[in-house]
């Protein structure tokens, strides 16, 4: 089964989209809001972001002799058929296998997302849109064995209304990502997870993102994701900024502070997006976390996330991340380091196929020696 | 036809001067036009120079080096397990090496191509520990110095103006001095051993002259795979 999934899944088609790829600046492109509805990133691409994708970063498979223009045309939900200037809606699923400690290591596979999406408008410019998802999600793992109810697994991930306030700047209302350095597709990764920026950690609240063309403020107040019971809803603030130091380089700081009934949280955070050549770029995110529970001490640890990739041809990259991590900067604490490399695929417009082998390993200051891990990730990405 | 030039585009473009072989390193013929005509006249192509009989061409051959070296530091971490004695017991130990790197590597492009041969040598040491779990044998091992020293023959391809892929062969001998405490009547492998593998690395071009790497290695005789980054500089 294993194999033939790996078969499978790089034969199969989909995809136009979901996620975010800062790393897109070493293609020129450094405003996420260039390609998506939530100048963040994420979430469905709107009409130049599913063309661009088509025509000039998804490869050539199946074009049948057609021209990226052409290819950018037939990129909508219907194809070349034009859609009512006032709806723009979207289908994407995700499907992840991994196997730890390859070869020969149980694997697991796991639909991680099924949604429909939309974008209504409420003039031709756009300046009013009204952008909603709702699908599934699987129950977290660390839910299988604990009594008691479970969460939904139909969920809205994101449902806000958008306003280009002025010219410079916009406003989202409802419920987002919370705003917090690189918005990488990688929930996993150190500097999503441990920041508590992950795939389920939606929010309610008002962004108010402002951009012009060398540097970029988005300021991001939350009341916490309002379907959850009260005490568990994190209130805060977050910033992100970005600074144009030349073309394709951006280096930016960002911040975030909330709390709810049981735990105060800090981040603080250095961003760094340099894109080099055409399609390559290197990415820095470092920062500090500080966590404080109800009536315990606090704890202060970093993170590290640093991604380089690489165009290898049209459609196809090659990645090397490099991350670390500390809960508590203390010297008899672990630091965690998770290394891997791994291939960016979409070999076509609306297919996109990542996988990655990855290493997980401890780095302590007493004789303990945890065994590294080793995991073999692989995620396909179809949509409409 | 526009295929055909796209191609041809492409090799030329694959195939020629880019920062990581700048300066000029292959060997060039420069073809010096000269008329005997008084007045200037511009460089003609060598269709029109075999018509024109006032035309004497002189060829003078520019040989450049070919050859560069690299400079370089780095870090690197693995796991590996190591054999501990105290009879009639053994027993594998899983211990932790961390080290520092200097390396220095001679780099030799092929003509026109985006391949190049490389020379990798790696002089590293560091610290190793370990804890037994083994109920005769669970003792502590911290703060043993290593030092290994390597050769790495590497083919080197460009895949873009700021990046490569390399694979390479490791030719790897390592001592690691193991000062164990008297009467633990503990003895410890790999002293001195050898050992080979595969490599892979990718470099990542950060200006003309400095680069940083990423190395995946697996050392077979001692099933270990080590991960290794640095920075290196063209000299």
């Amino acid at each position: 089964m294993p194999l033939a999934y790996w078969i499978f899944s790089f034969l199969i088609f989909g995809s136009t989209s979901a996620w975010a790829y800062p790393q897109f600046i070493g293609y020129k492109y450094a405003s996420c809001l260039t390609c998506h509805f939530n100048g963040q990133g994420n979430g469905p691409l709107n009409d130049y972001g599913r063309a661009l994708w088509a025509g000039e970063i998804a490869g050539r498979m199946f074009a049948f002799g057609r021209s990226d223009e052409k290819l950018g045309e037939a990129s909508g939900f219907l194809g070349s058929k034009q859609m009512p200037w006032w709806v723009r809606p979207g289908f994407k699923t995700r499907y992840l296998a991994y196997q730890l400690n390859p070869p020969g290591g149980k694997t697991d596979f796991i639909i991680m997302q099924a949604e429909a999406n939309a974008a209504f408008f409420l003039d031709k410019d756009q300046k009013y849109a009204f952008v909603t998802s709702f699908g599934y999600a699987p129950v977290p793992r660390r839910y299988n064995n604990k009594p008691g109810a479970k969460p939904d697994t139909w969920i809205s991930r994101e449902h806000y209304f958008r306003w280009q306030t002025t010219q410079d700047l916009w406003t989202y209302i409802g419920m987002t990502d919370r705003v917090y350095g690189i918005r990488h597709a990688n929930h996993e990764a150190y500097s999503r997870k441990k920041t508590s920026i992950a795939q389920n950690d939606q929010t309610h609240g008002v962004i108010l993102h402002y951009i012009k063309p060398e540097w970029e403020f988005t300021f991001h107040a939350f009341l916490g994701n309002l379907l959850q019971d009260a005490d568990l809803q994190f209130k805060g603030f977050s910033l992100l900024y970005e600074k144009e130091v030349m073309q394709a380089w951006r280096l930016g700081f960002t911040a975030l502070t909330g709390s709810n009934q049981y735990l105060k949280s800090n981040r603080y955070g250095f961003v760094n997006r340099f894109g080099m050549g055409f399609g390559s770029a290197l990415m820095l995110e470092a920062g500090i976390l500080e966590d404080t529970p109800k009536g315990i001490a606090g704890k202060r640890g970093y993170y590290i996330y640093t991604e380089a990739i690489q165009r290898l041809t049209r459609g196809y990259h090659l990645f090397v991340v490099a991350q670390s991590w500390k809960d508590v900067l203390q010297g008899d604490r672990p630091d965690e380091f998770k290394t891997g490399f791994g291939f960016l695929m979409f070999p076509m417009g609306r297919v996109e196929f990542r996988i990655e082998l990855e290493s997980k390993q401890q780095l302590t200051s007493t004789t303990d020696t945890p065994k590294d891990s080793w995991a073999l990730l692989s995620q396909l990405h179809l949509s409409l | 036809m526009f295929r055909s030039l796209g191609i041809l585009s492409l090799i030329f473009l694959l195939s020629g001067e880019s920062l990581l072989a700048a300066p000029a390193k292959k060997v060039r013929t420069r073809t010096q036009m000269q008329t005997t005509d008084e007045g200037l006249r511009a460089p003609t192509s060598s269709r029109t120079r075999s018509r024109s009989s006032r035309t004497k061409v002189t060829t003078k051959k520019v040989k450049t080096p070919r050859v560069y070296w690299h400079r370089g530091a780095g870090v690197t971490v693995w796991q590996e397990a190591v054999k501990a004695t105290r009879p009639p017991e053994s027993t594998d130990i899983r211990m932790q090496f961390q080290g520092i790197q200097a390396r220095l590597s001679y780099h030799r492009p092929f003509t026109r191509s985006n391949w190049r041969l490389a020379y990798l040598g790696d002089a590293t040491f560091g610290l190793v520990k370990g804890k037994g779990t083994a109920p005769t044998i669970d003792d502590g091992l911290k703060g043993h110095m290593w030092l290994q020293v390597n050769v790495t023959p590497s083919l080197i391809f460009r895949t873009s103006r700021i990046s490569e892929v390399a694979f390479g062969i490791p030719l790897t001998a390592r001592y690691i001095d193991w000062r164990l405490e008297k009467g633990s009547n503990l003895t410890m492998d790999k002293g001195f051993s050898f050992s080979t593998g595969m490599t892979a690395i990718y470099a990542n071009r950060l200006s003309s002259t400095m680069t940083l790497t990423f190395s995946l290695t697996h050392q077979y005789l001692w099933k270990a795979n080590i991960w290794a980054f640095g920075l290196e500089q063209r000299f």
